[in-house]
């Protein structure tokens, strides 16, 4: 015989469930020595239930805090994350990420990187078999070169394969692209018009982004990134 | 493939370059012709554009309903980057490359054709830079290709 006994704040309340494994009946038997208590009064967290053979003495089975504030009954559901909840989880790590070196860009550059976070996250652009969350250690990198190089001229951003934040500069017939990658690192191509020939040039360079800002200046493209 | 013909491939909006002021399209990301190492592609996809029409515009569209065709769905914002076949196969050359541009068409998806020969590590990012570049001959919004039929 197994029973199981409902209890509100430790007192014991209207009935005993009594299930006979012979029978497979179910007995609702009232605790008559026991004064009646009202339990639609009770608040559901303070329940308890025991259950357990009736001649043993039984555990109680303490169930989770239950809130009774409305809004947190609807955080009660599965955990996994929808696709919309995730994109919107990525776009806010990278705007707090953005918020923390905030002071360091102009308002122009902070409304324009949430802008392209939200497009590069947006669950209609988005592509099960090839679409990307984005890296916020790539980011940080990203935020990194634009604090150290200071270009006046916005980018536009992109997503890799893998996660990587991307950036390109058009100025004219020259192209900069970078993907930047954990660590400060990043790898970055250059397309310009050759100085002696119509034959386009293309440039690789992989490296520290504390490096880039130079090279650039080397090869003579920091106008696509600046307005000189 | 004749040298002269051209190949479309479809560029997740994720990695289309547009002005950041005017958002129209200024061109692709080179990662936009990266093989994917996690399925272990062997080679890029794209779709021969003179198989449809010898007409540009008609070209376009039978590349995106080719796609419609194929995907799932097929993104406003993305875009079609149309290359031209002798150019990539050249750059591919000077970058000691054996490039090979393949009809892989069938009844299910006509005009499919595949660029074979890249690294497939993704580990020549000038190549990937020519292709976004100099063999890239227009790049058009799929939102842009008016006629869906």
């Amino acid at each position: 015989m197994t029973s199981l006994q409902i209890y509100s704040n430790k007192t014991p309340i209207q009935s005993l469930i009594t299930i006979a494994p012979d029978s497979l009946a179910l007995q609702l038997t009232p605790i008559t020595s026991r004064k009646f208590i009202d339990s639609s009064k009770m608040p559901a967290q303070n329940w308890t239930i025991f259950a357990g053979h009736s001649e043993l003495s039984s555990s109680p089975i303490k169930f989770p805090h239950i809130s009774q504030r409305a809004s947190d009954a609807k955080v009660s559901r599965s955990n996994v994350l929808s696709l919309e909840e995730q994109l919107f989880n990525n776009a806010a790590d990278l705007k707090i990420a953005l918020s923390e070196i905030t002071m360091h860009l102009t308002p122009e550059w902070r409304k324009f990187i949430h802008r392209q976070i939200d497009f590069l996250l947006d669950l209609d652009n988005w592509q099960d078999d090839d679409s990307t969350f984005i890296q916020k250690t790539t980011f940080t990198t990203f935020l990194r070169f634009i604090i150290f190089t200071k270009p006046t001229r916005l980018p536009s951003l992109g997503v890799g394969l893998t996660g990587n934040i991307l950036a390109a500069w058009y100025e004219g017939n020259q192209r900069v692209t970078i993907e930047f990658f954990q660590k400060d690192q990043a790898a970055a191509t250059f397309v310009k018009q050759g100085m002696h020939s119509r034959e386009r040039e293309a440039l690789a360079w992989r490296g520290n982004v504390a490096d880039l800002k130079s090279f650039i200046e080397q090869i003579g493209m920091i106008g696509c990134l600046s307005s000189i | 493939m004749p040298p002269d013909d051209h190949v479309a491939r479809y560029c997740n909006p994720q990695r289309v370059i547009r002005d950041p002021n005017t958002d129209t399209i200024k061109g692709v990301f080179p990662q936009a012709f990266e093989l994917r190492t996690n399925k272990k592609e062997l080679y890029l996809s794209t779709h021969w554009m003179e198989s449809f029409s010898e007409e540009n515009d008609l070209q376009f569209q039978g590349v995106v309903a080719a796609l419609r065709k194929k995907m799932e769905v097929v993104r406003p914002k993305a875009a079609i980057a149309k290359l031209n076949t002798g150019c990539v196969v050249r750059c591919g050359a000077m970058r000691g490359l054996a490039i090979e541009i393949r009809d892989r068409s069938n009844s299910h998806n006509p005009g499919y054709a595949g660029i074979y020969g890249m690294p497939l590590d993704n580990s020549d990012d000038l190549f990937l830079a020519q292709l976004a570049d100099e063999c890239c001959i227009e790049v058009r919004g799929v939102d842009e290709v008016t006629d869906e039929s």
